[in-house]
């Protein structure tokens, strides 16, 4: 090497890296080979190096399934349509931890209550359960009535309580979504798990301006029914009476995203249709 | 970014088109789990969409929209972190679409054995082309500080190989 700076052992570790990194690792300049050659220390190196690289396999893309697909762009147009930021109403669906700051009042009140609710969501997709029919009192007419008049539907079945925070805020959110979609088919109801008397339930109902059927199930029978874990609780059932997502904890029904996924299940082409 | 902030929801369309498979990749693989992976991919996008009014156009997009997903996705590994294993579901399609646990992308299984500050560097400088110094603004690192972490991510690679199936 007369004539030529000697190579620093502590530098060539850069260079072979940039070298193996950019796949070179049969290009190495003359310089670099021949310091490679006559120093043992960087031949070990270099040889590490191009054995952890001829790990790394080559890349091939990975699409994220239809559905994520759908929903994002649902968002975009979402967005774009109400022509505001709805970063604050997301941060309320979306954060579990972080509050988010939603008007003042009840509104601030149930955010704390959603956020320390921990919500989760679990599509059940190809292998969904069929929803289970049931029978219950309806508190607006005290008579019984049956899930099953309700087939062939598409379905926001939610299980609550006067008694839950949450539930209340969620409450509205569902009947602004009640009232936008009612028109295209959409059916909303609630189901009470109050052990109190339907009065006192239906009050409630009436107090806070419900328009869709409000059931009630004091035996605890329709909550066995559909294993819930708590309050509130929901689930999106298909026009074939397929419950297609479970959602534990409250939502803003109407924000973009629920409002998305709901009418993406009232869309959604059944066999036969 | 600057035209689907005015309203032009097609611009958007040609943005997700040409980040989608990258973003999604990026997620699957810094996750190594495809529950967590679809959560985030939704987040970033979510959040870039949220973002646009506030979007600098000086800034590269492909930086700062794989600096979005970065952050989402190191939220989503101190998360995990907490949280017991049954209760980390992330959205899903159907179970159906994610039961290839078996079939995982085979970058994916490979840096599955680095520590997620070193995958992350390598997925970003290997496999999408980012520069030590773009990087570095990402992480919040030097250039030095990201080319010394690549190396040690290399040499850990060989470390802690796993057999091949």
């Amino acid at each position: 090497m007369t004539g030529r700076e000697r190579i620093d052992c502590d530098a060539m570790s850069e260079v072979l890296l940039e070298q193996v990194l950019a796949g070179a690792t049969d290009e190495l300049n003359d310089e670099v080979r021949a310091h490679v050659s006559e120093c043992a220390r960087c031949q070990a190196e270099y040889d590490g190096l191009r054995q952890a690289y001829e790990l790394l396999p080559p890349s091939s893309p990975a699409h994220p399934p239809a559905l994520l697909r759908q929903r994002v762009r649902s968002y975009a147009r979402e967005s774009a349509e109400t022509g505001v930021s709805t970063q604050t109403t997301m941060g309320l669906v979306r954060s579990k931890w972080r509050l988010a700051t939603v008007g003042a009042g009840l509104a601030i009140a149930a955010t704390l209550a959603i956020v320390m609710a921990k919500p989760d969501i679990t599509p059940v997709g190809e292998l969904a359960a069929m929803a289970p029919v049931f029978e219950a009192i309806d508190v607006s007419t005290g008579t019984v009535r049956s899930f099953g008049e309700f087939k062939g539907q598409t379905v926001l079945l939610n299980f609550w309580a006067t008694w839950c925070i949450p539930c209340e805020s969620e409450m509205a959110s569902m009947e602004r979504l009640y009232r936008r979609y009612r028109d295209d088919g959409l059916v909303v109801v609630a189901v009470s798990v109050d052990r109190e008397s339907r009065h006192k339930v239906l009050q409630w109902a009436e107090q806070h301006g419900m328009t869709f059927p409000v059931f009630q199930d004091a035996s605890g029978e329709v909550e066995q029914l559909y294993r819930t874990v708590g309050v509130p609780e929901s689930f999106v059932i298909d026009r074939t009476g397929a419950i297609v997502m479970r959602i534990s904890g409250p939502r803003v029904w109407d924000d973009p995203v629920h409002s998305a996924l709901v009418r993406d299940v009232l869309n959604a082409k059944t066999p036969g249709s | 970014m600057v035209r689907f902030a005015a309203g032009d929801v097609a611009a958007f369309d040609e943005l997700y088109e040409h980040y989608e498979a990258p973003i999604y990749s990026f997620c699957l693989r810094f996750l190594s789990d495809a529950d967590s992976a679809a959560d985030a991919f939704q987040e970033i996008f979510m959040r870039v969409i949220d973002s646009r009014d506030s979007y600098q156009p000086r800034e590269r997009f492909r930086s700062w929209v794989f600096t979005v997903a970065r952050r989402v996705c190191v939220d989503r590994v101190r998360e995990r972190a907490h949280e017991p294993l049954e209760s980390a579901r992330g959205i899903r399609e159907g179970r159906s679409s994610y039961e290839e646990i078996d079939d995982r992308d085979e970058v994916e299984r490979v840096l599955s054995v680095l520590a997620p500050e070193h995958r992350e560097i390598l997925l970003l400088h290997r496999y999408y082309g980012f520069s030590y110094g773009e990087i570095g603004e990402m992480v919040g690192a030097t250039e030095a500080a990201v080319k010394q972490k690549t190396y040690r991510a290399l040499l850990s690679l060989r470390n802690g190989r796993r057999p091949t199936p």
